[in-house]
């Protein structure tokens, strides 16, 4: 079996753990490791198909700001809250790609 | 080049005698007795494009084709070359973004009147023949009697001739290798029968047809971020837990947005990306460097393959600005890195103030593979290549029993993996 695959694999499965909602510790490395297969099926299958390809119109297209105008007032603090990103955060998010995660993952068909 | 003066070329016909004079800037401050809204400028793209025969400056022959090599059209005959006229800027479509109000369009993006013949006949102007261009396979046709070749590049409304074409500048040994090298890479899990089938030779040049769009926004975007102050742990029974402070801010952002050449697919074919085609991998080699794109001229599309834009400006308009929105939210990013925890947009307006649309053909590099499946399904794969930046991405058809055996094997062994490091770590 060519090895570069391999590789890839273990790359893939370690960036998956690395960005996964674990909190790093040993129960949850073991459990992702439980789902290897599906894990490297999906990678692969991205890999010859790109269907999760398109153009980043958002960061690919020039575009210039001008005359900016900020308002930063804070009104309350937060103590012991546990999810380490503000919920509901929108200001990455992607409107005008024309294909759905359904799509992407070729389910649709 | 021998154009001293070309807005006095301008035909002197205008679509509507409703609209004004395109070659009159527009009035800075309109009459504040106008309710309406100006209707669309057109920019006339196509002033003293001649039908018929475009001869060669020097011998007079009509073999004209792009050189890749070098960018420049090139006789046949006499290997004269020259530079085909710069697009935008001087046709007129490259000004400030700033000062761009109300729509204006080049008028190769006109709408398509749908009862607009796609077979157009000319009369050869060397022996008085009729010659018939077929307008869904091109824009050129040989005369039958004289054996001269006739060009279209006077704009009818039917989406055939655009504004600019931006001219293949990677030659065809160029994107063989690159297509050849992107399937190598991706052998081990390809399907047998597309391995065995595979040649690389049979892509095919096309002129894909696009919308460049300018558009001039004022953007206001009003939410709440948050900045972390503080993290650290708590003891909860036997387990730590780690938990966050934070800061929670008012944010607005006002800003005056210029998008400068979004490009966005307009054949109706290509703006069908779902799972049934690969049309995403079309998509995903943009940008193209479309300021470099030359005044449409029918024989930059000699020996290549074209397609035929089919969308107007009010269907595109939807995507176009909901990118535009995508823009300013990524842009105004820029200004965000305080609040590491996030921002959340409540408000979001995007008020377009001024677009500017410019219809192109742009250069790729197309390989196709009709894979029929076992289920009798056929699907369309695609391997592309930007004809200007090199840019390859491609669909390889899998060999879905081998990936699932493998990937079988791979579960084994994680599951084997998996148990060790619970029971170690538990
Ligand atoms: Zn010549
Ligand atoms: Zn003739």
């Amino acid at each position: 079996m060519d090895l570069s695959v391999l590789a890839d694999a273990a790359t893939g499965i370690s960036f998956t753990i690395g960005t996964g909602n674990g909190g790093g510790d040993g129960s949850n490395f073991g459990l992702l490791l439980l789902l290897a297969g599906p894990v490297f099926y999906g990678l692969m299958y991205l890999r010859y198909r790109n269907s999760d390809k398109r153009h980043r119109h958002e960061s690919e297209t020039r575009a210039k700001m001008h005359d900016m105008k900020v308002r930063d007032d804070r009104i309350k603090s937060l103590k012991g809250v546990s999810n380490s990103r503000m919920r509901g955060a929108n200001n990455n998010e992607v409107r005008g790609a024309r294909r759905g995660i359904t799509e992407t993952l070729g389910l649709g068909d | 080049m021998s154009h001293p003066n070309p807005e006095g070329s301008t035909p002197p016909e205008q679509p509507s005698p409703l609209q004004p004079n395109p070659l009159q800037p527009s009035p800075l401050q309109p009459s504040p007795l106008q309710p309406e809204p100006p209707g669309p400028r057109v920019v006339h793209t196509d002033g003293d494009s001649k039908d018929g025969l475009v001869k060669c400056l020097r011998c007079g022959a009509t073999e004209i084709s792009l050189n890749v090599a070098t960018g420049q059209l090139r006789c046949h005959f006499c290997r004269y070359e020259w530079q085909g006229e710069v697009g935008l800027a001087n046709l007129g479509l490259d000004g400030d973004i700033g000062q761009l109000s109300g729509v204006v369009m080049g008028s190769g993006s006109v709408d398509i009147v749908p009862s607009t013949d796609e077979v157009l006949t000319f009369k050869c102007t060397a022996c008085g023949a009729e010659v018939v261009i077929d307008t869904a396979h091109g824009t050129q046709a040989r005369c039958h009697w004289c054996r001269n070749k006739l060009s279209m590049n006077q704009q009818v409304p039917n989406g055939a001739v655009p504004d600019v074409v931006l001219p293949f500048k990677l030659p065809k040994d160029a994107a063989v290798a690159k297509i050849r090298e992107f399937v190598t890479k991706r052998k081990f899990f390809a399907h047998p029968r597309f391995t065995a089938e595979f040649n690389p030779e049979n892509v095919m040049g096309v002129y894909l047809p696009y919308m460049v769009v300018d558009v001039n926004a004022h953007v206001t975007l009003t939410g709440q971020g948050e900045h972390q102050t503080r993290s650290y742990t708590v003891k909860q029974g036997d387990n730590h837990r780690r938990v966050y402070d934070a800061d929670v801010y008012q944010v607005v952002r006002d800003f005056d947005l210029h998008v400068d050449d979004l490009t966005v697919e307009s054949s109706s074919e290509r703006l069908d990306q779902t799972a049934a085609n690969s049309n995403n991998i079309i998509n995903s080699i943009m940008p193209f460097d479309v300021e470099n794109s030359v005044r449409y001229d029918s024989n930059y599309l000699a020996g290549f393959h074209s397609e035929r834009r089919d969308s107007n400006i009010d269907q595109l308009t939807p995507i176009a600005h909901t990118q535009a929105g995508d823009i300013a939210r990524h842009k105004a990013n820029e200004t965000l890195q305080f609040y590491d925890r996030g921002v959340r947009w409540d408000d979001e307006q995007v008020r377009v103030n001024g677009q500017r649309w410019v219809s192109a053909y742009l250069p790729v590099w197309l390989y196709s593979y009709h894979q029929t499946k076992s289920n009798g399904r056929t699907f369309l794969h695609y391997v592309a290549v930007n004809a200007r930046t090199g840019e390859t991405m491609g669909s390889v058809p899998i060999n879905q029993a081998k990936l699932l055996g493998v990937s079988a094997v791979v579960q084994v062994v994680g599951t084997i993996a998996g148990i060790v490091v619970v029971l170690l770590g538990g």
